[in-house]
């Protein structure tokens, strides 16, 4: 929504990296940048290790790599075995009940270069030939609880889950009760109570419990606070912040293809099978190098093809096994004799269209960027956390039909304090600082990120990998800011690379440096030594991604209580209070 | 998040390519060409931008209409450069400020930008002094003494630029005295109002037009002719913004005002200053015009070359040039400090002087009754805040969008939810500087008795700041098949959804029945240049809005025709009044609020503000019986 020429947007990155450089000095007191990133590559941590360890204070390696289970291999589940540093983690198991993960967790997603580049598989990241060799060194199960039964004869201490939503709680609770350490995905939990009850249970346990906000371990966001701490943006104000994909009835990443055999009179149930004999074809017409290429797409389909069994019935019960695992079948009906059926393995394989098992778009994408949000807004409070006033929200379905409890709409918005706020005064009231979000469907127009504005500057965000601080004129003739080179760290290569890099790297969006970061916290275990999402965090994250969802289904405005975002307060905006001790808290 | 320059340019040329392209429309009806081509003829035969031919009445009348202008400020000057003589006379202004009198004839001489918008009548009309031009335009103070002479001075219609708190009482005043009305946005300051406004046209049989310009703007017709013709596919979010830089010490809602009128006001002697600076350059200019002019005697006496007498009348015609423009600046700077000699009278026109203080009585800010008058967009009782004044147009936009995509059957908004705070501001002010809302619009399909349909809703977001300009202003309307986005009322851009580096092309799909917007190599030049011919004179629409208005006075005598109204009719602008003021009150009070259909009806007495402010009012046209 603006028209900045090439040298603007330049400039723009320009400036980001000029501010984190130092150039631009902080008011009195504050760290200089630069000379803290000199400081840390002349004390050769960078040279040692990656830009994450010296960046957010960890240590670059540690005496013994911590052995992980992973539990869930899927699509994000690959992703963070991708993103493992060996030299901070040994995985030792698996667990995944669909034939078709614990395909990938091996040999990787070759869908697409960019898949494979996010999910290499555990063949290609530690260096293992076969997938025989592989199995030699890492213990595979299918449902989560018998890798957590066999943890200490495997020599587990600490478990990665990325499991749908609604089983963080039970098996983050379970693991930590069988002395495990955790780092679960975000959302933390399905809802405030069990977010509550994790929380809970790690300090009982005295286990650490990290969340997979990312944001947290993602050095251009900490520059992006660091700048706005730094008041280089003046007053903080206003944060619009957006998540828009193109995704379209038929080519919905949350809604992958089934195997033919679900639902035979779907239009769309061949879909896997067509494409399997096609590439079939291909394969035997390749020659050289494309046969092995082929070979390893069609073994990956042929894996996603074997998810099949979990819709075939078992024994006397006959139940389906998707079923015996705790998946369920339900006919959904409308009005108008409309009816829509939909089986056990449809609710595992699609689990974020369901409100059972997933929380929506505010789970799955809001919550990041809310969690930027109040870092933001905490860096204008001098890094203190400020806790939400109050969101209202709207959200609706007009691109998707029956086939999803999902919105593909949600809108919300968010107040939090400024500086000055104070509800008992008439002036101090209106100190606020709103935040606009968006996450749509249906049109990707201007993807993803978040904007700053400031009464000095614009910061914007984008795609995790793109920084720019746009000066307002008054700023930039106030401060002379001088030409300088980008992070000169950057010559010994360190994990992340410096806001305006050169395109060919990626900016790490931060998922490495948090497992890193986890393990280095279970070997050197002190009160000091918390992961940066910790269960507080992450509930304060979860807290507000759900209370969104709640008002968008009370369709009212909700003012956010203080003692939702304290653990051992047993007040959660679902009025459901924490209990530690319910049934799918045992194995 | 944000555009490249290429992208811009792209999106541009789509969108001409999108308007002017010869595919035919749904079911294979007449093409956009064929119509555009035809305005193209028409603004060749007018000169200009054909609004008639757009819009639907003839290019000149037989007589213009005799007006008044009610309101000769910011907007009002705006208002008056906006008309086409042929259409209108203006006969008669009012305005209590000496300030906006001065610039009713003189115009707006603060920059090049200003004059453009603000010329004057005096250059309107060709008249050579402010006393010739005193001959045909009669001049009041307040408004009332206008609509008491308008008889007596052959007025037939009214324009109405005053504070938002008096265009009910103006315009009904007006109305009963015959008079058709041409008021500013918003129609009224709160939903009574516009209902009593809506009643008395009705019961006096005369036009009511409201200046939501946006439907006179053809840029915007054409935009929802795309829309209609489904280029865009399935239309399911609109997000709408107006970003602005202001901030404290320089806000162009709290301008400067004269020293006298309030001695202790943190911009005080702004003006003052100005005055004496301008005054320096006007006698430098004068002294190196007489300096000049005494070199040309020398030289004349001392027989220079030709060449040195053209340099020294060169200098001497810029000196003039100079003076002049130094000399109008001064004069408009001395009628702006002039404004004080109403700082008794304020309070005789009925404005109000105030203390704002903190719960424990310490005062926190005085405001004089004249600072309610020249500053009366930030306080509660004189106007509306950034959802009046800014957010009404975009919503009014956005209106207009859904109602496209429903085929144009007019669609109201079924919930707003919102929130406002006051961050940058001190309480020098009751308004906010940041508002933001969230609608839904009913989808083509939903229906609230059906679980699914009733998921059926496009969502409008929008929002309204000061202290950071970042993004301006504009509408970026999001379908399934392409981005349509309009900014600053002057340009729009179209992509096919997220590829904003693509050209695009649109053809007949035989499958869909209607236009598609493809990816295409080449884009489609030769549309383009039919598109952007179209368009070249596109404006923001004040000047058809004025134009239509008058034809519909002439055709339509007693307003009872339904085919012959302005666009902007009374239920129009009450439907964007509704919206606006239910969304102040939603987010003063945060809230998330259900409209009502009842709200939006001029002849039912329900009324949002009853509903969410506790009041019990009914519309009462009596109230304006004095």
């Amino acid at each position: 929504m603006m028209d900045l020429s090439p040298e603007q947007r330049e400039a723009g990155k320009r400036d980001f990296v000029d501010a984190i450089n130092g150039v631009i000095h902080g008011p009195a007191g504050t760290v200089n940048r630069r000379d803290f990133i000199k400081e840390s590559a002349a004390a050769g941590a960078v040279a040692v290790g990656g830009m994450g360890a010296f960046y957010f204070g960890y240590g670059a390696s540690v005496a013994n790599p911590v052995r992980v289970g992973v539990i869930g291999t899927g699509d994000e589940g690959n992703v963070l075995i991708g993103a493992i540093n060996p030299d901070y983690m040994e995985v030792k198991a698996i667990a995944d009940i669909r034939p078709y993960s614990i395909h990938r967790a091996f040999h990787g997603d070759v869908y697409s270069a960019a898949a494979l580049e996010a999910r290499p598989g555990m063949l290609t990241h530690f260096g293992w030939k076969t997938e025989e060799e592989a199995r030699k060194h890492v213990k595979v199960y299918g449902p989560w609880q018998d890798l957590i039964r066999n943890a200490r004869r495997d020599g587990l201490e600490a478990v990665i889950i990325a499991l749908p939503l609604h089983l963080h709680a039970p098996a983050a609770i379970c693991a930590m009760r069988a002395g495990l350490h955790v780092l679960t995905e975000k959302l933390m939990g399905h809802s405030v109570h069990e977010c509550k009850e994790m929380a809970r249970v790690a300090k009982e346990t005295r286990k650490y419990l990290a969340t997979g906000h990312q944001r947290h371990y993602s050095i251009l966001y900490d520059n992006a606070v660091d700048q706005i701490k730094r008041g280089l943006l003046g007053d903080l104000h206003y944060i619009r912040a957006q998540w828009h994909r193109g995704n379209m009835p038929g080519t919905d990443s949350w809604q992958q293809p089934l195997p033919p055999q679900v639902k035979p009179e779907d239009p769309d149930a061949k879909q896997l099978a067509n494409q399997l004999r096609s590439w079939r074809a291909r394969l035997d017409a390749a020659r050289g190098r494309e046969i092995d290429e082929w070979r390893r797409k069609v073994a990956q389909l042929e894996a996603q093809l074997a998810d099949k069994i979990l819709h075939e019935q078992k024994g006397e019960s006959g139940k389906r096994l998707a079923e015996e695992y705790g998946y369920r079948a339900e006919q959904f009906e409308f009005p108008g004799g409309r009816t829509y059926e939909r089986p056990a393995i449809e609710e595992l394989i699609r689990w974020r269209l369901w409100e059972r098992t997933g929380g929506g778009l505010m789970a799955e994408l809001g919550s990041h960027q809310l969690d930027a949000a109040s870092i933001f807004v905490a860096a204008a409070h001098g890094g203190e956390k400020q806790l939400p006033l109050n969101v209202v929200a709207a959200g609706n379905r007009p691109i998707f039909g029956p086939d999803r409890e999902a919105d593909d709409h949600v809108y919300c918005i968010i107040e939090f304090p400024a500086p000055g706020y104070d509800p008992d005064d008439k002036v101090g009231r209106r100190k606020k600082i709103g935040m606009q979000y968006a996450s749509i469907n249906g049109n990707g127009f201007e993807g993803y990120g978040e904007i700053a504005f400031g009464t000095d500057g614009t910061l914007i965000l984008e795609r995790e990998q793109d920084a720019m601080l746009l000066q307002s004129a008054a700023r930039a003739s106030r401060m002379a800011v001088q030409a300088a080179p980008s992070l000169d760290t950057q010559a010994s290569g360190p994990v992340q690379q410096a806001a305006d890099g050169g395109p060919s790297v990626a900016v790490s969006r931060g998922y490495r440096e948090q497992g890193e970061h986890w393990a280095w916290c279970i070997r050197n275990p002190s009160p000091q030594n918390q992961p940066r999402c910790h269960p507080k965090v992450a509930l304060g994250d979860a807290v507000i991604a759900l209370t969104t969802n709640l008002a968008i289904h009370q369709k009212e405005r909700i003012e956010f209580d203080p003692a939702w975002f304290d653990p051992e307060d047993d007040t959660t905006p679902e009025g459901i209070a924490p209990d530690t001790t319910r049934d799918s808290y045992t194995l | 998040m944000h555009l490249k320059p290429e992208d811009l340019a792209v999106g541009k040329e789509n969108f001409f390519a999108a308007i002017g392209s010869d595919a035919k429309g749904p079911g294979g009806s007449a093409s956009q060409r064929e119509f555009l081509t035809a305005r193209i003829q028409d603004g060749l035969e007018v000169g200009g931008l054909p609004g008639h031919a757009y819009f639907g009445y003839e290019a000149t009348l037989a007589e213009p209409v005799r007006i008044g202008v009610l309101g000769t400020g910011d907007q009002g000057s705006v208002q008056i450069g906006a008309i086409n003589p042929a259409f209108v006379q203006v006969k008669a202004i009012a305005d209590v400020r000496p300030y906006n009198q001065h610039r009713a004839f003189h115009g707006d001489v603060y920059s090049e930008a200003a004059a453009q918008v603000r010329p004057g009548l005096m250059k309107k009309y060709g008249w050579a002094t402010e006393e010739e031009a005193r001959k045909n335009v009669k001049v009041y103070g307040p408004y009332e003494e206008l609509l008491a002479n308008a008889k007596d001075d052959g007025l037939e219609a009214v324009i109405i630029a005053l504070p938002l708190h008096l265009h009910a009482p103006a315009a009904i005043a007006a109305m009963k005295a015959g008079l058709h009305v041409l008021t500013e946005k918003l129609m009224g300051h709160s939903v009574r109002e516009c209902k009593e406004m809506a009643r008395a046209a009705k019961q006096f049989g005369k036009h009511l037009a409201t200046g939501h310009q946006r439907h006179y703007n053809i840029l915007y017709s054409n935009s929802v002719d795309l829309i209609r013709r489904g280029v865009l596919g399935d239309l399911h979010y609109i997000r709408a913004q107006w970003h602005r830089g202001n901030l404290p010490g320089n806000d162009s809602w709290r301008m400067p005002m004269p020293r006298n009128a309030k001695p202790s006001d943190d911009l005080a002697g702004r003006l003052e200053n100005e005055l004496a600076s301008w005054q320096r350059r006007l006698e430098d200019a004068e002294k190196s015009k007489k300096k000049a002019e005494m070199e040309q005697v020398a030289a004349v006496a001392a027989q220079k070359k030709q060449a040195e007498m053209d340099r020294l009348a060169a200098v001497v015609a810029q000196k003039q040039a100079e003076m002049e423009q130094w000399a109008q600046m001064v004069a408009q700077k001395t009628a702006q400090i002039a404004d004080k000699a109403i700082a008794e009278a304020a309070a005789k026109y009925g404005y109000i002087e105030r203390s704002i203080r903190d719960p424990r009585g310490k005062v926190l800010y005085e405001r004089p009754a004249i600072e309610e008058l020249l500053r009366w967009r930030l306080w509660d009782r004189t106007g509306g805040g950034l959802m009046a004044e800014l957010g009404s147009h975009q919503l009014d936009a956005a209106s207009i969008f859904v109602a496209a995509a429903h085929g144009g059957d007019k669609q109201y908004p079924l919930s707003v939810a919102a929130a406002s705070g006051r961050p940058l501001f001190p309480p020098d002010r009751d308004v906010d500087d940041h508002v933001y809302c969230l609608f839904e619009f009913p989808s083509p399909g939903y229906d609230p008795k059906d679980p699914l349909a009733e998921l059926n809703r496009v969502g409008v977001q929008y929002a309204s700041i000061n202290g950071n300009g970042y993004g301006g202003y504009g509408e970026t309307v999001f379908g399934t098949e392409g981005t349509l986005q309009l900014m600053t009322e002057k340009e729009c851009m179209l992509w096919r959804t997220a590829a904003t580096g693509s050209k695009t092309k649109v053809v007949f799909s035989r499958k869909k029945g209607g236009p598609v917007l493809q990816l295409d190599d080449d884009g489609d030049w030769e549309s383009a240049a039919v598109g952007k011919m179209a368009t070249k004179y596109a404006d923001r629409g004040y000047q058809q809005q004025i134009e239509h208005w008058a034809w519909c006075i002439r055709q339509n005598p007693d307003a009872s025709d339904p085919e012959v109204q302005p666009r902007c009719h009374p239920k129009v602008a009450l439907g964007d009044a509704v919206i606006a003021l239910t969304t102040n009150k939603a987010a003063e009070e945060g809230m998330r609020v259900d409209f009502k259909k009842e709200w939006f009806d001029p002849d039912h007495d329900a009324l949002p503000e009853n509903e969410l402010l506790g009041e019990d009012v009914k519309p009462d046209l009596s109230r304006y019986a004095s």
